[in-house]
């Protein structure tokens, strides 16, 4: 039998955990509220039935006010799983249970399963899960993603629970709630049916837009106006969560004081902004100059292979194209992979140790005066690793016009392709301080990012501002586990991109400058390109070259270390040395800006089309590239008064 | 009486009186900000905005812009100044910098101090009457005096 089973729970309880623990499926983990942007399925067979697993996004309720929280929703609604699975956090279960009662009401075969066990026991709680399952009327299971306790109980749990029934536990209201229900359930019954109509007049009564909406032909003002016992129902359900959970756990001790201690000095009132960008900057630090000579070993390998190359297979088409086009073109962004994957080790350590939120946190204020708040301060970060999933963190935000401000502004901050071009720049023009001229670059992605909300809220959205609730989960020791799995998913990512889509942009960039005349890339296709491209350009100082470069690191950006590879891969010389005749250092400055902010990849642009439409990616190619011109053009102005 | 969250200072534990009726509210009640819970503040970013409250057992931040809207009242007969109109008081807690508890005391208001609410905003002190903002009001806490 083919059984389909939904993960829900509130943000950051462990249902990715959870979902990797039960389909043994990679998916990668974060302590970080609102991390699972999409619906993600795995299959797993069990006792002769086969599971097909959905990952829901987090949410506290189905009154949905995020489009995460709306996907979670529909699928609850609509795809109709056979069992849903609500996941709560055994160290504050009220939340996650008051997410059940909905879900029952929905008459769905429901588990709880009460996460973080492990971390209960730490701390001396103990649950009763027999009371729970008692008073609740849903089979309990008690479960540690971490240290894979209950994950078996759970599929047997999984199993049995679909061949059940499909049966009514409704918790029932006071009268006076009960009763209003009732009436206007009899009033709704010819519209939605008998069965239905029960969880349409409640939530009517709790103000659902979607349902209000549909209701809206019907009078019901007569028994009530809609949203009328929004808070009465909420108390209600606390109230009775809270006799259960009274019931259910000894020895409560709630104690938060690590994380308290811990919160104390990181988000503290005067110095949490400063460690915040203390702490970034030993990240970055770390990334570029501690794992340099990697990079180096990696670079010197690479040329040494090109040559070695040429030397066997002598001077020709063939050679060319694997000595410039793929040694000289794959090569030259291979070289930085240990500098990504550093990177998103670091980031995986932010976000599973849970201080991302914090950072957040500390960082509201500032989001305030650019009318955003720190929920899309956490997707900017984001997009340090990569635009991609930052562009899809953004619909955790409830408020649209905030997150299409930030969906056109995530590209901005500098994500990690862009890496390798700012190492390579300033390893040449100016390699005593370059970790110093790397950050600056990635402090001055961030500050574009934040600029550019504020011009979008000026001048598409003018004056309102978002809003900021968050739940800050607890500081949790990362795993090494996690991290691991955390640095190879993202670093294996750009691995495949090296592999295919720079591979083949590489190919093709050779066949453009090896024709018509391999001898003079001058008179190249490329070239011919570039110097188009650099008619444009000319103002910043960029040229054919460097225009070239640019042209084709739109693609992904990469490929203009790509570029330069080949366009310098004349034999003798390396890289390093040809580069450093192409641009003075303001020059060299203004082009990594440029590189910065100019046109989001395109994969980053076919997510912000499927995300927002054409119309955005559309605006977002326009919008990037002026705001590169223009900070490139400052850079240039600024430089030249100093130089 | 009632008073709004953003004005509980740090450490203070409140009893949620009402929140907004809109779709922050409807988030707001789910995540466990009920009437009826108590909600504690834990600690506030720079600039003093926006907020850590601990409710349930979760930690969540808010924006004074919407704590603000969220009623409650400060539990064992605590109340700011601001809603006191009559009666003997002892001051409990203060809310300031060195420079706000500096001018109170010029004015014979400390911790520990009693004073008389002569009508809103009216002080009377050791030290004489004294009209008091409400601004600063919202930042004094009393407990009613019996003694
Ligand atoms: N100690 C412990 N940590 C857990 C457990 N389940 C999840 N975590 C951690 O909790 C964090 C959030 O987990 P995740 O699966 O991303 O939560 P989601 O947001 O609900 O998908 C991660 O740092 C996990 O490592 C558990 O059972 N025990
Ligand atoms: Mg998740």
């Amino acid at each position: 039998m083919t059984i389909r089973v939904a993960l829900c729970g509130n943000p950051n309880v462990g249902k990715t955990s959870l979902f990797n623990a039960l389909t043994g499926m990679r998916q990668y983990v974060a302590n970080w509220p609102g991390v699972t942007v999409e619906v993600k399925e795995g299959v797993r067979s069990w006792r002769g039935h086969q599971l097909i697993i959905t990952d829901l996004p987090g949410t506290y309720s189905l009154l949905a006010t995020s489009l995460d929280e709306k996907i979670a929703r529909d699928f609850l609604l609509y795809k109709t799983p056979d069992v849903v699975v609500v996941i709560a956090d055994a160290l504050s279960m009220e939340q996650g249970l008051y997410l059940l009662l909905e879900i029952l009401e929905l008459e769905a075969r429901a588990i709880l399963v009460v996460n973080a066990i492990d971390e209960a026991r730490q701390k001396g709680l103990v649950i009763d899960r027999q009371e729970l399952s008692k008073h609740l009327k849903v089979p309990v299971v008690l479960t540690s993603a971490l240290t894979g306790e209950g994950i078996q109980d759970l599929l047997d749990c999984i199993v049995s629970t679909a061949s059940t029934e499909q049966k009514r536990v409704l918790f029932n209201f006071s009268d006076k709630t009960e009763k209003m229900i009732q009436q206007l359930a009899a009033l709704i019954k010819a519209q939605v049916g008998e069965a239905a109509s029960r969880w349409f007049a409640i939530k009517y009564l709790e103000g659902d837009p979607h349902v209000v909406e549909r209701l809206s032909q019907l009078v019901l003002k007569s028994v009530a106006k809609p949203g009328n016992l929004k808070s009465q129902i909420a108390r209600e359900r606390y109230d009775h969560i809270q006799l259960i959970v009274k019931e259910s756990i000894m020895a409560i001790s709630k104690e938060l004081s690590m994380s308290e201690a811990i919160d104390h000095v990181l988000t503290h009132k005067f110095i949490g902004i400063p460690i915040f960008l203390a702490l970034m900057y030993l990240a970055f630090n770390f990334a570029f100059e501690t794992v340099q000579p990697l990079s180096d070993f990696l670079e010197g390998t690479f040329s040494h292979l090109a040559e070695l190359t040429k030397a066997r297979l002598g001077e020709g088409m063939v050679t060319s194209m694997i000595a410039d086009g793929i040694l000289g073109g794959v090569g030259a962004v291979l070289a930085f992979v240990p500098n990504i994957f550093a990177l998103f080790f670091l980031l995986g350590i932010m976000e599973d140790s849970g201080y991302l939120p914090r950072a957040a946190f500390v960082m509201d204020r500032v989001m305030y005066s650019l009318k955003l708040s720190g929920r899309s301060f956490m997707s900017f970060l984001l997009g340090f690793g990569c635009s991609v999933p930052a562009v899809l963190s953004t619909r955790g935000i409830p408020d649209v016009r905030e997150r299409i401000v930030s969906v056109l502004s995530v590209p901005f901050v500098s994500c990690s392709a862009r890496l390798p071009v700012y190492l390579l720049i300033a390893s040449i023009f100016f390699s005593r301080n370059q970790g110093v001229v790397v950050f600056s670059i990635y402090v001055l992605s961030m500050f574009a990012a934040m600029i550019s909300s504020l011009v979008l809220n000026r001048t598409l959205f003018k004056g309102q501002k978002g809003i900021f609730v968050l739940e800050l989960p607890r500081y949790r020791l990362p795993s090494f586990r996690n991290l691991a799995l955390y640095t190879w998913l993202r670093g294996k990512h750009f691995l495949v991109k090296a592999g295919t889509i720079i591979f083949i942009s590489s190919l093709v960039l050779w066949a453009l400058m090896y024709f018509p005349d391999p001898n003079d890339v001058t008179r190249s296709f490329a070239a011919q390109i570039g110097k188009a491209v650099s008619l444009v350009l000319r103002p910043l100082k960029f040229d054919w070259r460097a225009s070239t470069a640019l042209f084709f690191g739109v693609a992904a950006k990469e490929i203009i270390v790509s570029t330069f590879g080949m366009l310098f891969n004349t034999q003798g010389e390396t890289l390093t040395e040809q580069l450093s005749q192409l641009f003075d250092p303001v020059t060299a400055y203004s082009f990594i800006v440029f590189v910065m902010a100019y046109i989001p990849c395109f994969a980053t642009l076919a997510t912000i089309k499927s995300e927002l439409g054409t119309k955005y990616a559309v605006i977002s190619v326009i919008y990037s590239f002026s705001m590169a011109y223009v900070l490139a053009l400052a850079v240039r102005m600024i430089g030249g008064i100093f130089a | 009486m009632a008073m709004s969250l953003s004005d509980v200072p740090v450490g203070f534990e409140a009893k949620i009186i009402s929140v907004p009726d809109d779709d922050v509210g409807s988030r707001l009640l789910s995540m466990g900000f009920v009437p009826g819970n108590s909600v504690k503040v834990i600690s506030c970013a720079p600039l003093g905005d926006p907020r850590v409250y601990m409710v349930m057992g979760k930690m969540v931040t808010l924006r004074n812009d919407e704590a603000k809207r969220i009623l409650v009242s400060v539990e064992n007969g605590m109340e700011p100044l601001s809603n006191v109109t009559d009666g003997i008081w002892r001051v409990v807690h203060l809310v300031g910098g060195r420079n706000f508890r500096e001018k109170l005391r010029s004015m014979g208001i400390d911790i520990g101090s009693t004073v008389k609410i002569v009508s809103k905003g009216v002080v009377e002190t050791n030290r004489g009457v004294f009209r008091i903002g409400l601004g600063m009001a919202r930042r004094i806490f009393l407990r009613r005096d019996d003694a």
